[in-house]
């Protein structure tokens, strides 16, 4: 068993090699043993939409967009809510109000630092 | 002479051992642990034709998969890219398991241990989520989205909760090199001695073992795949080969998570590290004990919803990983 001390940069490279080589390996060993014969079925041509055909959904390609806000919500439900409903609830004063004490706090923060 | 020695043993770590052979062999044996497992709890056989007790079923299983199956030949989307992260994964864990003390060819510095997340917490997700992507489908992509939703609270949970020993060994022993996975594995067994680290210690083993099952998809934060609702979630488009490489990967991410659990929070080798054999048969032990954990949490609850799957795993993996960082802090300003 030997132990290579490297310096961080030299270990990132080096580790990253290794990344590089098994996956170079892990695809050609894939490659070699799948079955060759192409799949000539349409069926797997085709989204499988719980056995509908694809013309009852919208889009198959679900933009970007959907994964975001789907992340969104679904990381921080309560977050999401909060900011919608009181942060971005669309009265004007409620927007200054939060603006304000955002900025104020920040300002606070700052004082606070360089008075030290 | 010294630099064909090292290229050799670069090699042979990648490739044979604790690289990608041993991690097929291992990962399809820890598969056939929990499955067999999981149907004892539920009163069925289990995999029983294969081999004795049909250890060999998921083997048969993988090959049947590669060999026999085609690739789908998919129009809204990239097969090959697919298969190009599939590889890019099992990579990934491949390389970070030239971190761990069990390796052959081990690299070690001061602060390794971000090297371990980025492999483990940034490739390994990345593959996983862009596989899946690469065959679009409403039912995938809904499935992505839930598993990345977990993701973002389970993988800093996961972290925070491996830099405790990682940092508590490094404050309380002269182990060099400091912040290292080696390092720790060496010296955790001692943590577990003190009844002041003990405590961080406990609570990071459990939010560990929480962040691990949300990471992997398994009850009760199977909701990214469920069943019947989602069809298959991740993995609806993924059949023949490229199925096979999907659960090669999730199967390895089930192996180095729990033998990362086994040495660097439970201490590998110990109380045997002088010794080889009894040393590689206390990490398996330990590795096993693990595993069986996972596997009555996986059989002991329901799907969650994504929502309460996200504040579970805050607050049995984020929450007591937070404070067992705390505790170390406090730990450490007090040494």
């Amino acid at each position: 068993m030997s132990t290579l001390n490297l310096d961080p940069w030299t270990a990132t490279l080096f580790l990253s090699g290794v990344l590089a080589l098994s996956t170079l390996v892990m695809y050609l060993v894939y490659i070699t043993l799948s079955r060759k014969t192409p799949q000539t079925s349409s069926e797997y041509s085709e989204p499988y939409i719980g056995g509908e055909p694809a013309s009852v959904i919208k889009s198959v390609d679900v933009s970007v967009r959907n994964l975001f806000w789907g992340v969104v919500r679904g990381a921080g439900r309560r977050l999401y809510t909060f900011l919608r409903d009181q942060m971005h609830n669309g009265i004007l004063n409620d927007w200054g109000v939060y603006m304000l004490s955002y900025i104020g706090l920040l300002t606070l923060i700052a004082l606070i630092y360089f008075m030290r | 002479m010294e630099e064909i020695t090292l290229i050799a043993l670069t090699v042979f770590s990648t490739l044979v051992f604790p690289g990608l052979l041993t991690l097929w062999i291992a990962s399809m044996l820890s598969e056939w642990w929990v499955r067999k497992l999981f149907a004892r709890t539920q009163r069925r056989m289990g995999p029983s034709y294969v081999g004795p007790l049909g250890i060999l079923q998921p083997f048969a299983d993988f090959l049947k998969l590669l060999l026999a199956k085609t690739e789908p030949n998919y129009r809204h989307g990239s097969v090959k890219l697919a298969r190009i992260f599939g590889c890019v994964g099992i990579g990934a864990i491949t390389a970070s398991l030239l971190l761990l003390p069990i390796s052959p060819l081990r690299i070690a510095f001061n602060f390794d241990v971000i090297l371990l997340i980025y492999f483990l917490g940034v490739w390994v997700a990345i593959s996983e989520l862009l596989m899946s992507t690469s065959l679009t489908n409403p039912f995938t992509i809904k499935g992505v989205s839930r598993f990345s939703s977990m993701l973002v609270v389970a993988e800093p949970a996961f972290f925070t909760a491996t830099i405790v020993p990682v940092y508590l060994v490094s404050l309380t022993t002269k182990g060099e090199p400091v912040f290292s996975v080696s390092t720790t594995a060496e010296f955790a067994w001692s943590l577990w001695t003190n009844p002041l680290t003990a405590i961080p210690m406990i609570l990071a083993t459990i939010a560990a073992l929480v962040s691990i099952q949300s990471k992997l998809m398994f009850p009760p934060f199977n909701i990214p795949e469920a069943e019947q609702e989602l069809i298959a979630g991740v993995v609806t488009e993924f059949s023949g080969p490229l199925l096979a490489l999907f659960n090669f990967l999730h199967d390895a991410d089930l192996y180095v998570l729990s033998l990362i659990v086994a040495v660097v929070f439970l201490g590998g080798p110990y109380p045997f590290s002088d010794n080889l054999v009894l040393g590689a048969l206390a990490t398996t032990a330990k590795y096993l004990v693990i595993l069986t954990i996972i596997t009555i949490l996986k059989s002991s609850f329901g799907r969650f919803r994504v929502e309460q799957g996200v504040s579970t795993i805050v607050k049995y993996g984020l929450i007591p990983a937070l404070v067992a960082l705390a505790l170390s802090i406090i730990i450490g300003g007090l040494a």
